[in-house]
């Protein structure tokens, strides 16, 4: 079934004001106005579909054509629809451009950043909505108990939002009836080239985040596995660099600083996506899905905490990746229109990074399409097949996040799915939870 | 799916329990007509969001949906939601009191659509897997917001919605020292571990009193000293969005229009990091950190901080003072501009005497490189169009020749090789003020990156060409051939209208069937989409 975005006028697009020079004349321009007005979701789906096979069938004219009528739907300032469909056809765009020879920038390389924000700007950011503390709610949850008792913890966190998940934790274990542990956070230099951007570095995140913890007690240690191996700045191949940089940020399992007696936790947050499915071989290619989790399966963790967005946006197919995408992607822009308005500079700017992820989906294929996020069933089914059982959160933890769900506006919503959790955005899935252990764990 | 429509209440409704709001699915392989199981039936995962096939579907009414209370006692007139509940109060009553047994056969696994015909949850593939999960639903979706918090603006339509929101609404408030409001919790420790006002107080503590561990108490302690004042007025206006939002709070996205009062302390501009020299042993962790110290870029972040106050939240260049969009952006007739409305018309007239809409230039004039030639022939969109011939002729164009941008796409206009494409993929984000009309903003990329070209490899060009700061005359060049918007002759009605009807049976596949069963025409829509 199609989701719908509910706009100003339920399920359809607003066509704006007429040009007040207007003059009633032909039918056609009245029809088509009619037609667009009476497009809905399940309508602007369709039109990026025609526009999509187009493009790959290499006809020009209709690509012209169906571009020129999404065109006159899009609108990076109206309804959830059109802001949608404005950035669907950025992506076409920029996929029908990829025929063009070198002569035109890649659009990695033409693509403005979005300004990078500061810390607290970016504290903002991920607190817009649930959808991002729910995950570190949940996974925080699982932390604290996976480490009751233990004096000596280590995270390894693999993450897109420089830490903004720790705070909560380290204030949580300050608080324990034991006392704080020695708590060690160790991050990758490497990161995928995603938003949301921050204007400083990990270590100056670390360094406010140490701060932070020495004011709670907890002591904190922060360490950045520099990669061995890195490029001079190569935007053309943005992602394979980020992938070999983080294969040889892992290659060396002694660079991660483990120690003996800690409890170490794995957290990936947002991550796997960014991990290619691989060659099949796991021993292959340390930065394949499969190779980091049985990287990580032999480094024992006592917990590792996996939290992503649940759909399945890596279809091979262009045509799926659309729908699936625009049934899915749908869901922010219809949250952050009730209650934003629709000028909001923060709510554009959200917008603009998740427009930033549809044109890598639909508009790249190979390395340099990096999005590749599969739904939580799979994911789950992968670390299964990893050597991992799920570990259920405990009900303090879910009362917590769903304390968190309700205190947000009342269309979100909380689920489970055996040990699953999942952020519902009216009853859709947004983001699952999940908390792990190595099979047969030697605690 | 055996579908029941239920219209009154329904006595075995209430022999279910109810877990949590929360859809759950379960299966069982019972079925009227399977063959029989010898095994017990395990437990079988669905995929979220797919119920058991084989569920028994039930579709309430919205009046069931909403009813409460349908049970009641008769000493006391308390209201209960089912009847095993309100047999069990009776007990207190030392009333009479019989409670329902489960009936010993299997029961059959229900799952329950939603009443509105246009809601997901309405097709039997959707339905939700428990009573009280469709029924909240219903009300939080379709239903009116009847419960209004006291102190706050927000509604709910479900009471237990409500009332888990009265109970924390204004009961807490974080204020982190910097100013700034939190009624969450979570982000407010969030915000104070990354807050700038907490990195201050702590080094000025510390340096104050070198002995002290303890920098910091309880979030309500208010350590602020006088020097520490200037901030937190930048900062509260400065995040007004902090202030957790009720839904469509207009006075957070008004945080702009604050900015006015920040100016005259923008001077004020706390000496932020100069403290980095006298950073304590201590503050300097372990191990790596303490190297990597030195390469702090930390004044650069203090400065784009600075930036931040005088600039709205908006992307685009890093530049600090944008100028706004020169009036002649602004929707006119006579501006380079044109609306979509026109743009309709425009195509509505199907004679050879249209002239070339503005923004076509506008679009056009953006040069991918300047190393490009005109000859596009070679370099044309793949996408199978020869050279066109009035590509030639616009090479000519009055204005600075620049780089003429690279054949992207044969078809699209005289002058200059279609940018469009290239400007759509250089997202200038910036929301522009200024900007009217909806349709503008999908230019508005394209004229910003134009308006402040100068960090924009493509933009140098289209200043240069002066597409936008002439303001008109369509594009210097024009030749008066009548193309529309993508370059294309305007299509007859009737194609224009099926391209956008629906087409039941679009799939990949079977629209392959259409095209390539029809001779590809070039500059004509198929009759069939």
């Amino acid at each position: 079934m199609r989701a719908e975005l509910r706009g100003s006028t339920p399920g359809h697009v607003s066509v704006p004001d007429p040009n007040p020079f207007d003059t009633p004349h032909g039918s056609l321009s009245g029809a088509l106005k009619g037609c667009l007005g009476s497009l809905d979701g399940a309508g602007i789906e369709k039109l990026l579909l025609h526009c999509a096979t187009a493009v790959e069938a290499n006809d020009a004219t209709l690509v012209q054509q169906v571009m020129w009528v999404l065109n006159n739907i899009a609108s990076s300032h109206g309804d959830p629809n059109q802001r949608l469909t404005s950035w669907f056809l950025r992506a076409l765009v920029t996929r029908a451009s990829q025929f063009c020879p070198t002569a035109i920038p890649s659009a990695t390389t033409g693509l403005t950043r979005a300004r990078p924000m500061t810390a607290t700007e970016l504290v903002g950011y991920v607190d817009l909505t649930p959808w991002h503390r729910f995950g570190f709610t949940a996974a925080n949850g699982a932390i604290l108990k996976m480490v009751q008792g233990r004096r000596k913890v280590h995270v390894l966190d693999f993450s897109i939002y420089y830490c903004m998940q720790w705070p909560t934790l380290i204030d949580a274990l300050s608080g324990r009836p034991e006392g704080p542990p020695l708590l060690r956070i160790t991050m990758p230099s490497a990161r995928p080239s995603v938003p949301p951007h921050l204007n400083v570095s990990t270590e100056e995140i670390g360094l406010k985040l140490a701060n932070f913890a020495k004011s709670r007690d907890v002591p904190l240690e922060f360490h950045v596995v520099k990669a061995t191996w890195s490029c001079s700045s190569d935007a053309l191949n943005g992602h394979s660099n980020f992938l070999q940089e983080f294969a040889s940020c892992l290659l060396d399992p002694s660079s991660l600083g483990l120690r003996e007696g800690e409890a170490l936790v794995v957290n990936c947050q947002s991550w796997l996506r960014y991990l290619p499915e691989g060659s099949g071989r796991a021993t292959d290619d340390l930065s394949s899905r499969d190779a980091f989790m049985e990287l990580i399966h032999r480094l024992n963790p006592c917990l590792v905490t996996v939290t992503d967005e649940d759909a399945d946006l890596d279809s091979a197919r262009l045509t799926s990746r659309i729908m699936s995408c625009f049934n899915y992607l749908w869901i922010p822009f219809d949250a952050l229109e009730t209650f934003l308005p629709k000028d909001s500079p923060q709510r554009l700017a959200y917008e603009a990074d998740i427009g930033q992820k549809i044109e890598n989906i639909i508009g790249f294929e190979g390395e340099e399409r990096m999005e590749r996020l599969e739904s939580g069933a799979r994911f789950s089914q992968r670390m299964t097949r990893a050597g991992f059982e799920s570990f259920p959160f405990d009900e303090e933890t879910v009362s917590e996040v769903k304390l968190l769900v309700d205190e947000h506006a009342s269309a979100w919503g909380l689920k489970r799915e055996e040990d699953t959790l999942v952020l519902t955005w009216k009853g859709h899935n947004s983001v699952f939870t999940t908390a792990w252990v190595p099979s047969g764990y030697d605690g | 799916m055996l579908i029941h429509q239920h219209q009154l209440v329904d006595e075995n409704m209430s022999n279910l329990t109810s877990a949590s709001g929360e859809a759950s699915v379960s299966s069982n392989h019972q079925s009227t007509f399977a063959s029989p199981n010898p095994n017990p039936p395990k437990k079988k995962r669905n995929l979220p969001g797919n119920p058991d096939p084989d569920a028994e579907v039930i579709a309430l009414s919205p009046k069931t949906l909403m009813a409460t209370n349908r049970f009641a006692c008769e000493i006391c007139n308390k209201g209960f939601q089912r009847d095993q509940n309100l047999q069990l109060h009776r007990r207190g009553h030392n009333l009479p009191w019989k409670l329902k047994q489960r009936s010993s056969k299997e029961v059959r696994k229900k799952v329950y659509v939603c009443p509105e015909a246009t809601c997901v949850h309405h097709d039997p593939s959707r339905a939700l897997g428990d009573l009280t999960g469709i029924k909240k639903h219903f009300s939080r979706k379709h239903g009116e917001k009847k419960w209004k918090c006291d102190k706050c603006s927000k509604k709910y339509a479900v009471q237990s919605d409500w009332k888990a929101h009265s109970k924390i609404c204004g009961t807490r408030e974080y204020r982190c020292d910097c100013g700034t409001l939190f009624s969450r919790r979570d982000s407010f420790i969030t915000h104070r571990a990354f807050c700038d006002a907490l990195a201050e107080e702590s080094a000025r503590a510390m340096a104050a009193n070198p002995f002290a561990n303890h920098l910091f108490s309880q979030p309500t302690a208010s350590c602020e000293t006088s020097t520490v004042q200037v901030q937190p007025t930048i900062l509260r206006s400065q995040f007004p969005h902090m202030m957790r939002a009720n839904e469509a709070n207009t006075s957070i996205v008004s945080g702009h229009g604050m900015q006015g009062e920040l100016s005259p302390e923008r001077e004020h501009q706390p000496r932020q990091f100069d403290m980095r020299s006298n950073i304590p042993p201590w503050l300097t962790c372990q191990g790596p950190i303490t190297t990597s110290l030195n390469h702090l870029d930390l004044p650069s972040s203090s400065s784009v901080y600075s930036v931040r106050l005088q600039q709205e939240y908006s992307r685009g260049n890093p530049q600090v003072h944008r100028p706004p969009i020169p009036p002649a952006f602004q929707a006119s007739a006579s501006s380079p501009h044109m609306s979509a409305t026109a743009l309709l018309q425009k195509a509505a007239e199907m004679g050879a005497t249209m002239s070339r809409p503005k923004h076509l230039g506008l679009m056009a004039a953006h040069a991918t490189s300047s190393a490009v030639p005109p000859n596009n022939n070679t370099a044309s969109f793949a996408l199978g169009l020869s050279s066109h011939q009035e590509m030639g002729n616009c090479s000519g164009d009055g204005d600075a020749s620049g780089g003429r941008g690279g054949g992207v796409i044969g078809g699209f206009g005289q002058e200059s090789p279609p940018l469009l494409l290239h400007d759509m993929v250089t997202p200038s984000l910036s929301s522009t003020p200024g900007f009217d009309g909806p349709f503008e903003d999908a230019f508005r990329g394209m004229l910003e990156s134009k308006g402040e070209a100068s960090n924009n490899s493509m933009g140098g060009f289209a200043r240069s060409h002066g597409m936008v700061e002439e303001g008109g005359g369509g594009s210097g060049g024009n030749d008066g051939m009548t193309r529309d918007f993508l370059g294309l002759k305007p299509f007859p009605e009737r194609d224009i209208l099926d391209l956008t009807a629906f087409d039941p049976c679009l799939g990949s596949s079977s629209y392959e069937h259409h095209r390539q069963s029809k001779k590809p025409c070039h500059g004509q829509l198929l009759p069939e989409m």
